[in-house]
């Protein structure tokens, strides 16, 4: 398998909970595709 | 703690006595304030995380001029970008929002005629804030991070720690054995790195790229067509434009990392 890395990212965005992000579409799209790797809640 | 002081001597003498005044009699007030809030023919009210207060002092229309003239250093003229945008940002990274009466032409803000509402905003940088979650961002194996995405409800701090972060992954993590990464951040309403005249106020990191007062989705395509970033990062994402952008750049490779690319093969 090849691997070739990319940029790397952090963002942060409104929300209290996954219901949030799910909302948004065009955010939850980035998860969906397994682009963003890690989520954390504050 | 001196930053309310870099706001206050922006006020005319007697709001800067009634503060002053009112700040000495309690210590913790000048640790906690968040904000304070001056309007046309009001009283000043002074903002905590979760309360705020009154204080009796009637501002008139005339010293909020005043306090604008001085925040825009005798020259309101050369601050009226800002201004139409709705805000100043001011050394040491304070951010001053303003709103009155919007002039429009073509759909545009070109200017705002009189003004009636200042709120000024303490600027604060919490070091090692993002302490709790590095773990859980920074990838030892490979040197790198996790694409991550850092939620919260507004006020609670996560602009606070992302500036954290980047200024963590920029110069590099000793405890970590983690190696300092080029950063690019969109900083597109001054608040993270709080560029004044071109230097950042707050510390983002000894590696790290500010590019200001612009959308995140024209930010990051600038970021990586010139600056050539191992990690963007902007805050409080949420429309489509943010989205595209953030694609582009996870899907972008730079020239250097394409003749660094590397193989595993199965």
């Amino acid at each position: 398998m090849l691997y070739v890395h990319g940029v790397k990212g952090i963002f942060t965005m409104h929300g209290s909970n996954l219901d949030d992000i799910k909302n948004n579409k065009a955010v939850f799209k980035l998860i969906e595709n397994k682009q963003i790797e890690k989520i954390l809640f504050i | 703690m001196n930053e309310i002081y870099d706001v206050i001597k922006y006020f005319p003498i007697n709001i800067q006595n009634t503060l002053k005044e009112i700040l000495s009699s309690n210590s913790k007030l000048e640790k906690d304030i968040h904000e304070i809030r001056i309007r046309s023919e009001r009283p000043i009210f002074l903002g905590f995380a979760n309360s705020n207060f009154g204080i009796d002092y009637i501002v008139s229309q005339t010293e909020i001029l005043q306090i604008l003239e001085r925040v825009c250093e005798n020259s309101i003229y050369a601050y009226k970008n800002q201004i139409c945008n709705g805000f100043i940002t001011i050394k040491g990274g304070h951010r001053i929002g303003i709103v009155g009466t919007v002039v429009i032409e073509n759909g545009r803000v070109i200017n705002i005629k009189y003004v009636t509402s200042l709120n000024f905003r303490i600027a604060r940088q919490v070091i090692d804030s993002s302490n709790n979650i590095l773990k859980e961002v920074i990838n030892t194996d490979r040197n790198t991070i996790y694409n991550t995405l850092i939620v919260s409800p507004p006020g609670k701090g996560k602009t606070t720690i992302l500036r954290d972060l980047i200024r963590k992954i920029s110069n590099g993590i000793k405890e970590m054995n983690f190696n300092g990464k080029t950063c690019g951040l969109v900083d597109e309403r001054g608040e993270i790195a709080a560029t004044y005249k071109g230097i950042p106020q707050n510390d983002v990191g000894m590696r790290t790229d500010v590019v200001d007062n612009i959308s995140k989705n024209d930010g990051i395509k600038m970021l990586i067509r010139s600056m050539a970033p191992e990690i963007v990062a902007c805050d409080e994402i949420g429309t489509i434009e943010d989205v595209e952008a953030i694609e582009y750049a996870l899907c972008s490779r730079s020239k250097r990392n394409l003749y660094n690319a590397w193989f595993k093969f199965r």
